[in-house]
């Protein structure tokens, strides 16, 4: 009988224990995550690209890792989750807010595509591309202009064409559609070559979807919420070696490869823009497509601390391979427009050929300056056009506010 | 001291208590279902009953155990679409490498005409045999009216019109191009709405990929659903049901408030639904193929004169709030789209074929949408009739040929038109 008081004595210790475990693992994990998100400051924010900035850097970078968090949309797979902070406010369609626009419900609608560059990764909501295009078309060129910034961390042009279906859908209707790609495109098609147009991530996105049991027991769903399971995660997560959603891309790919999946890319950018002018013609918006500048692919005269950020993240395998196909893609692209010229299609990798200041943050994201010299080309190159063409040739004056419609 | 010990030991003993009767109420519900179901033909699909298969000259009972053992939505991520298929191969049942099901009686004539299909999954052929699915009978009605024809399957189970637009956009991305696209949709646009009825167009279970996408294994919380599961969760509800204190539907009918506004909802759904059709418009003019939409009917939606097994699954259906829902909501959404097709705002190709079956009173359905080889047949018949039609009443003969392939396709359609 004292064998059997002993052992129910032990067991309801145990089961004490393990529910102190439980709240104790959960304890540990608060404390971890606000340490991470107090944790030492982003290094890109000490570079000189931001010495200029009328902003802290360091605070734009902890309110970017606070922010950042994609939940679920349909069909486009992810946006980031609204936030609001002083620096970086996402509305509730995942949307990065745009400053300087226009009230006038007849301004221009100009809507802006893109990865994270367009997104603003780097830059204060003020000193995004579209807050930066929105800036000088209103305030600059008397252009009354709605801009929206679309721009999405990590989407390809296959997700900003199903974006822009979705917005289509929707009944509502741009002027304007400016889209800003290829360092994502590029590779997505060097990771994931047997899916041209994939989005990024496909692997890890595919087994959340494939590796869930839909028939899976509850108890261990359950024993997956527990704090000591995502404690052991945690701890497992840190043991390991730092990795990334390689996907085939395991070893160094060879230069015939390389050239395969810059012109994959390449004709699935061409085939998404031919799509999307067809979609411009019935809906009645025109639309303009910009390859991106990259720190290692495109000219640039580069600024020392450039140089040595360029030879740090040359070490970074994944983007050294990526970025040797972005190379291709942009040769590939180069040469069917060399063949047949396509309206609307400009190649803006050599944008910062003369300029010498630094710009980088890191291999493709840029700082303040960088977006307004990638801003001033869209405006110059295509929206002025675009305003001439319809008032006849005449630009419109500056600070007249005048909408320029069809 | 003692009091401590006393505690953990009262501790265990209502935890082995608990655990004790649980595992018992387990074992007795598992001698009472094993009973009960004696009569049942428990692996056996029901659906492989019913009287729609009555001339079946293929195995029903075979086939659907095949549906369910290879075919299953969760077997395939899908950038976009968001799911697919992977092969699979069987008797009656086989998915490609490509992850679309097999099409039989295609022409191999390398000038065949090339015939997209979208849909849900009447299109990729639930509830029939791969020789009878709707592109299966379509290609043999063009081939038998001697137009080489090659028609791609392109549907998937619970696909809605986005989703299939977005398979197009994907396709049309590769080399292929086609001639002809026809779209056979409009049953599966409200099976996402109830999750999400303030989204437009939500793709089926939306609630349960956002959950897998964000890291969450269901909506509700295992441990909730380890109680559900649990025998003297079924205990406690079956007491519950017998002295009345709880309603058994009382789980299902409760469904956003949202919903109750059908026809805001229908109009949300039907704008979304016309400017699909401009998006496929426009990439026809530009990629050189003739699009053709076809309105699908389902239980509840379309006149057809009711077998007793219909009835009797449409009463069924009407006794499940969201499935009654379901049947208002598309009946709703069937008008206004038939109102833009009246206003000239969808495109010209566009039928409403829901009253197909109104002069069919043999069973046809053997759920609430799919239907057996008979009704397959029909609805070949329809569309093949409306593609004819259209093309045939076209007044401006180039207009036929696609740009893509002008001599081969044109002659192809050209031969359509002859009779």
């Amino acid at each position: 009988m004292k064998a059997i008081y002993d052992l129910l004595i032990i067991a309801g210790v145990c089961v004490t224990l393990l529910i102190a475990s439980e709240i104790g693992s959960r304890l540990v994990l608060r404390v971890l995550a606000t340490n991470t998100s107090q944790e030492t400051t982003d290094p890109r924010s000490q570079l000189p690209a931001y010495a200029d900035s009328p902003y802290d850097a360091a605070t734009y970078w902890r309110q970017f890792h606070a922010a950042k968090h994609e939940v679920y949309y349909p069909y486009i797979v992810w946006r980031q989750q609204s936030s609001s902070a002083s620096l970086i406010n996402i509305d509730d369609q995942g949307n990065r807010k745009t400053h300087y626009n226009s009230g006038d419900p007849a301004a221009l609608q100009v809507w802006m595509m893109g990865g994270s560059t367009m997104w603003g990764m780097g830059t204060p909501d003020a000193h995004t591309i579209p807050s930066a295009v929105a800036k000088i078309l209103n305030d600059e060129r008397g252009i009354a202009a709605r801009v929206r910034n679309l721009g999405e961390i990590g989407f390809v042009s296959t997700q900003e064409l199903t974006q822009l279906v979705r917005e289509l859908q929707t009944g509502r209707r741009p002027d304007i559609v400016i889209f800003l790609d290829g360092v994502n495109d590029a590779p997505a098609a060097a990771l994931w070559p047997d899916v041209p147009g994939s989005h990024m991530n496909l692997y890890s996105i595919r087994s959340r979807f494939e590796h869930h049991d839909p028939h899976e027991s509850a108890m261990l769903a359950l024993i997956k919420t527990t704090g000591l399971h995502h404690l052991a995660g945690y701890i497992a997560a840190r043991l390991m070696p730092k990795g990334m959603d390689q996907g085939n891309w395991t070893t160094p790919a060879s230069p015939q490869i390389t050239i395969s999946e810059g012109n994959q890319a390449a004709d699935i950018w061409m085939s998404n823009i031919r799509m999307i002018r067809a979609l411009g013609r019935s809906f009645g918006f025109k639309p303009y497509f910009f390859l991106q500048p990259s720190l290692l692919v495109g000219e640039k005269t580069r600024s020392a601390s450039e140089r040595r950020l360029a030879e740090k993240e040359k070490k970074n395998p994944a983007k050294k391979a990526g970025m040797a196909v972005y190379a291709e893609m942009r040769r590939a692209v180069r040469g069917i427009l060399a063949d047949k010229p396509i309206p609307g299609v400009f190649d803006q990798t050599d944008l910062f050929r003369n300029v010498d200041d630094s710009l980088y943050v890191d291999y493709v994201h840029i700082a303040d300056r960088g977006n307004e010299l990638i801003a001033r080309d869209i405006v110059t190159t295509v929206i002025e056009q675009y305003c001439a063409d319809l008032t006849g040739g005449r630009n419109t004056a500056p600070d007249s506010g005048t909408p320029c419609r069809r | 001291m003692s009091t401590l010990k006393t505690g953990f030991a009262l501790l265990t003993i209502i935890l082995l208590t608990i655990a004790g009767t649980e595992g018992l109420l387990r074992i007795v519900f598992a001698i009472h279902d094993s009973a009960s179901d004696q009569v049942a033909t428990s692996d056996i699909d029901e659906r492989a009953l019913l009287p729609a298969y009555r001339d079946a000259d293929y195995d029903p009972v075979e086939l659907w155990r095949e549906i369910w053992a290879g075919t299953n939505v969760w077997l395939a991520y899908e950038p976009y679409t968001v799911w697919s298929r992977k092969p699979v191969t069987g008797k009656y049942v086989n998915v490609n490498r490509d992850g679309h099901r097999v099409t039989t009686d295609n022409s191999t004539d390398p000038d065949a005409l090339k015939i997209w299909m979208f849909g849900g999954s009447t299109t990729w052929g639930m509830a029939v045999p791969d020789a009878y699915t709707l592109p299966s009978y379509l290609t043999r009605r063009f081939n038998d009216a001697g137009i080489p024809t090659v028609v791609s399957n392109y549907g998937e189970t619970g696909y809605i019109s986005t989703q299939d637009l977005l398979a197009l956009i994907r396709a049309l991305q590769g080399d292929e191009k086609p001639d002809l696209v026809v779209f056979y949709e409009g049953a599966n646009e409200p099976l996402g709405l109830i999750d999400q009825p303030h989204m437009v167009t939500p793709h089926y279970l939306i609630n349960r990929i956002r959950d897998l996408f964000e890291g969450r294994a269901t909506t509700r919380h295992p441990a909730l659903t380890l109680l559900h599961e649990s025998a003297l969760f079924r205990l406690a509800t079956s007491i519950s049901h017998r002295i009345g204190l709880i309603r058994p539907d009382a789980a299902v009918a409760t469904f956003p408030s949202a919903l109750e506004d059908i026809p805001a909802v229908a109009a949300t759904a039907a704008r979304a639904y016309e400017n699909n059709l401009q998006i496929v418009t426009a990439l026809a003019d530009e990629f050189g193929f003739r699009p053709y939409f076809f309105w699908q009917p389902r239980l509840g939606v379309g006149k057809k004169p009711l077998d007793p097994t219909e009835t009797e699954l449409l009463e069924q259906i009407r006794n499940i709030p969201q499935r009654d829902w379901k049947i208002r909501f598309s009946n709703e959404l069937r008008a206004r789209v038939d109102e833009a097709n009246r206003d000239h705002r969808l495109h010209p190709h566009f039928h409403d074929i829901a009253d197909v079956f109104s002069a069919t009173p043999a069973p046809v359905y053997v759920d609430w949408v799919h239907v057996s080889h008979t009704g397959n047949a029909l609805l070949a018949d329809r569309i093949f009739a409306g593609i004819r039609a259209e093309t045939c009443a076209s007044p401006n003969r180039k207009a036929i040929a696609p740009v893509a392939r002008p001599d081969s396709t044109g002659r192809q359609l050209t031969a359509l038109c002859k009779d």
